[in-house]
């Protein structure tokens, strides 16, 4: 950690700026990068809190209030950011939508990245068949659009939330596969791996005790890489109502059903979007920015 | 060469077979087929036929082997709805769909590949940085928020284009646009960094000391040697138009594969499914094989030596 | 009194493919090709030779890292295999090794006690060690001082991680140790340090050692006997005295002659540099007969077809040469 920051000190600015300086910090951490990783604190937290600060439940209806536009367009400070076609307040159900977006976001990326890193694993001890039938698998994921195979498994079985959590966790896991060979590989081939496990290590210690934490964060970055892609997949399925069915509702959801009124009440499909577009553009800027610092070898 | 090519045949063919295996996997998985292709009150006759056709009550790995027949004959059932061939409603449906891909397709070479161009020869200058948000931002936008925001604007607000439909020219601008922010903020990013990378190699600024104009080194050394992963990664691009065509069409009702096969999700109609989902792997395998023998034939490095991986 | 460790025909071959997708004409790599020698408790024998001469692999070989193709390995009477099973894991207390490149054997992830800590976390899990103090006391007999016990890897200069891998080698007392080029990474002021160490703790601890160098002075100086490695085998052996102040075997000699200081004691029939000809060999390409005759000054048309045997020329001296094979039975005296 030293050296890489060491490293880009030295790279970034020829008289040294005092660590303190604002300069400094703004140089190490630009505007951006800060503003995105303030919106994504943001919004975990909102999601963390949902059910506490949502000011109605999110399958409340209310007839009488049908189709408000939020305040300041016309509407009520009653619903924020207006109802929707059964007077169900969209500020609730958004919050709600992030919560539930955001919950298989984050499991599927999980799952994505155990998956990658077991099979990674796998796949560098044992090499022989089980690591050509690893790499084949790798690139068979590789090669075809996720979407496609999304589309055939929700085809066939049907879509529950927990099936939909292990679908769109099969995504992505290729990338952490392929880093965790070819690092495991490195390491082994490197000596360090190889020097503990001449000290008497079994092999659960060699990997999990050294390898995993040395490939821990650029696992990390990919991770941050496929976050958002699980969001934006998500989002799609459920925009075509194949993805989070009702009464459950997600942001893809809410835009799907907030389509029919576009020209009417476009704010039922305009609050979801610029939360996922504001979520995923803030993630994967981090993710680039945490990328460039932790490992510029990486593409 | 041709032993690169033979190699990368057989993996095509594997994916291929593989695909078909996952198919037919998940059909078995997921219930009876008969019951699910033909639909649940069939007369008990086409059942026992259908059955019988497709060797349902035969030891597994028999049954895969009629599947494979079946497929290779092209019949995979009837579609639920309508009742005509699955095959042949996913192949009617195709030409909608390249009226927006292969535009879309060509917009993104267009676009993508100068802006990523322009932004690597003037790095981090307010140029560089306005294309890298662009593409940023058109990477991380989903293409049906950009699709219902270009109908807001252009249909609903403006009035000027059509919110959906076939039926005309005009009709296609806003899909073939949605599809083509995605794939040219993708382009234009690979495009940067491959030129950048060019750029930095002591053979470029070997160049330039010779005396050569900045424009010549450019031209003569930098894009043909950067060229070639951009070429890949463009070949590759085919099958982000497919994942974004199933979105786009929905957004605008139009009637390609991509509105076909969700459709066809929605209605469990098994049939079309399986049409389209080996209907776009082949296609995708065939592009993927395409991008390698143009790499093959243009990497100096794989023609000389015969066999060597890159 | 039996050997520590003893070796007996060690083989070890890797099979080299010509190209990588269709298996045309796989060439053999005789990266060890017949091995035989034992080293006694508390000795050192050092093992010599130009890279690629196998020594690495010899050193994989003894520890039982890497299977052997044919021929054995015993280490304190028993027989060294290389399964990875828990009687191996449990042999490593008993034989450790130090590696050429220190940085990258260490974890950068931990710091140096940590790195020392580690073997007694796995081999003695019950705690009959006090495993910090036991760690750090050994530390402090490499020569390693308490502020460098919580630094990183990446911290320390190449002499201290150096010293690192050695603490962690012998934190378990272990009777053999491997050292593979263990200074060979290091700024020349900081090569004799560790020597020095070594022999310290070699004294202090009743180690055994295998010492792989290329470095004929490190050899003369720390090493009771030697054996010259060419090309997969032993082509001479004996006592560190008469192999280095009397070599016999041509390659050994070109060797000593790269080495000469001025002044110096030994007595060799021809002090002049011997400059060997040709190029290195290639080990998969091993030349008939005396591996050594297409670089040799002295070969004769026998050299080319036969293998040379072993001869004993001193008590403790053997070499794989034919000149000394027809001399040995020819006047029966030494050169």
């Amino acid at each position: 950690m030293n050296t890489t920051e060491n490293l880009s000190s030295m790279a970034v600015a020829a008289p040294s700026l005092p660590k303190r300086s604002r300069q400094y910090f703004w140089q190490e951490y630009p505007p951006l990068v800060v503003m995105s990783i303030a919106w994504i604190l943001g919004i975990f937290i909102v999601a963390a809190l949902a059910d506490l600060i949502a000011p109605y439940a999110y399958t409340a209806l209310d007839l009488k209030a049908r189709l408000q536009p939020p305040v300041g367009f016309g509407g009520s400070v009653r619903h924020l950011l207006g109802t929707d076609e059964l007077g169900r307040d969209v500020l609730s159900r958004l919050l709600t939508s992030v919560q539930v977006s955001l919950l298989i976001a984050f499991a599927s990326t999980l799952l994505s990245a155990a998956i990658g890193l077991i099979l990674g694993f796998l796949a560098a001890h044992f090499k022989g068949w089980i690591e050509q039938i690893v790499l084949t698998l790798i690139d068979f994921q590789a090669s075809i659009p996720f979407m496609i195979i999304a589309l055939a498994v929700l085809a066939f079985f049907g879509n529950t939330l927990v099936l939909f959590i292990c679908l769109m966790g099969c995504h992505g896991w290729e990338r952490s596969a392929r880093i965790t060979r070819s690092l495991t590989i490195a390491a082994n081939e490197q000596g360090y791996a190889n020097a503990v496990h001449a000290l008497g290590a079994s092999s659960w210690r060699v990997y999990f005790r050294h390898i995993l934490p040395n490939i821990a964060s650029t696992l990390i970055v990919s991770m941050t890489l496929t976050f958002p892609e699980v969001i934006l997949l998500e989002s799609g399925l459920s925009f075509l109502g194949l993805g989070v069915q009702p009464p459950l509702t997600s942001l893809g959801n809410m835009v799907g059903y907030g389509r029919e009124y576009l020209q009417t009440a476009p704010w039922i499909l305009l609050a979801p979007s610029c939360v996922i577009v504001l979520t995923t553009f803030s993630i994967s800027l981090t993710g680039d920015w945490l990328r460039d610092r932790l490992d510029p070898t990486l593409r | 060469m041709t032993r690169y090519m033979l190699s990368r045949s057989l993996r095509a063919l594997l994916t291929i077979f593989l695909v078909v295996g996952f198919a037919f996997t998940i059909l078995r998985l997921s219930g009876d087929p008969a019951m699910m292709i033909l639909s649940a009150d069939a007369p008990p006759e086409a059942i026992a036929a259908f059955r019988e056709s497709w060797g349902l009550d035969a030891p597994l790995w028999q049954q895969f082997w009629g599947y494979l027949l079946n497929i290779i004959r092209g019949n995979f059932g009837v579609s639920m709805r309508d009742g005509s061939p699955a095959m042949r409603l996913v192949l009617e449906s195709i030409p909608a769909t390249l009226a927006l891909a292969l535009p879309a397709f060509a917009l993104n070479l267009l676009i993508g590949i100068p802006a990523g161009i322009f932004a690597a020869l003037h790095r981090n200058s307010w140029i560089d940085r306005l294309v890298m948000s662009f593409s940023v931002a058109g990477h991380t936008l989903p293409s049906f928020v950009l699709g219902l925001l270009l109908v807001l604007i252009f249909a609903v607000s403006l009035g000027w284009l059509p919110s959906g439909g076939y039926r005309g020219v005009e009709h296609a601008i806003l899909p073939v646009l949605t599809l083509t922010v995605g794939g040219a903020a993708v382009l234009a990013r690979y495009t940067r960094s491959s030129m950048l990378e060019v750029l930095g190699q002591p053979y470029i600024r070997a160049a330039s000391a010779k005396g050569l104009r900045w424009s010549q080194v450019v031209i003569r050394h930098a894009l043909p040697n950067a060229a070639l992963p951009i070429v890949t990664i463009a070949g590759l691009m085919f099958g982000g138009l497919i994942a974004g065509a199933v979105v786009v069409e929905s957004v605008f009702s139009w009637p390609g594969v991509g509105r076909l096969t969700v459709s066809a999700v929605g209605n469990r109609d098994l049939a079309v499914v399986q049409a389209a989902l080996l209907l776009i792997t082949v296609s995708m395998v065939a592009t993927n094989l395409v991008v390698d023998a143009i790499y093959c034939l243009f990497d100096p490095r794989l023609r000389a030596s015969s066999g060597a991986h890159h | 009194m039996t050997a520590l460790l003893s070796v007996k025909n060690l083989q070890r071959h890797f099979s080299v493919e010509g190209n990588k997708e269709w298996l045309s004409g796989k060439k053999i790599l005789r990266a060890v090709d017949g091995v035989t020698l034992s080293v006694q408790r508390g000795q050192t024998l050092g093992i010599v030779g130009e890279s690629g001469c196998g020594k690495s692999t010899m050193a994989k070989l003894v520890l039982g890292l890497i299977p052997a193709t044919a021929g054995t390995v015993e280490f304190d009477g028993k027989p060294v295999t290389a399964q990875r099973n828990h009687a191996w894991r449990a042999a490593r207390r008993h034989m450790q090794m130090v590696y050429q490149d220190p940085l990258s054997a260490l974890d950068r992830r931990l710091t140096a006690l940590e790195q020392v800590t580690e073997p007694l976390q796995i081999h003695d899990k019950h705690g009959e060690i006090q495993p910090a103090i036991a760690a750090q006391s050994m530390m402090r007999a490499v020569g390693l001082t308490d502020n460098l016990f919580q630094r990183y890897p990446h911290e320390l200069s190449g002499g201290q991680r150096q010293r690192v891998v050695l603490a962690r080698a012998l934190v378990l007392k272990p009777s053999l140790l491997v050292c593979d080029e263990p200074i060979s990474a290091l700024d020349v002021s900081v090569q004799a340090q560790v020597i020095n160490l070594l022999t310290d703790l070699r004294q202090q601890l009743s180690l055994t050692m295998l010492f792989i160098s290329h470095d004929l002075r490190v050899v003369r100086h720390i090493c009771d006997e030697v054996a010259v490695m060419y090309l997969g085998r032993i082509i001479e052996q004996g006592s560190a005295k008469n192999v280095l102040s009397h070599p016999a075997h041509p390659y050994t000699r070109a060797l000593i002659s790269a080495v000469s200081t001025p002044g110096a004691k030994h007595s060799t029939a021809n002090s002049a540099r011997i400059i060997l000809k040709g190029e290195p060999p290639n080990p998969v390409d091993v030349p008939t007969g005396c591996s050594f005759h297409p670089r040799c000054a002295l070969a004769t048309a026998q050299c080319k077809t036969n293998t040379p045997v072993t001869t004993r020329i001193g008590e403790a001296h053997t070499v794989s040469c034919h000149l000394h094979t027809m001399i040995h039975h020819g006047s029966g005296s030494k050169t």
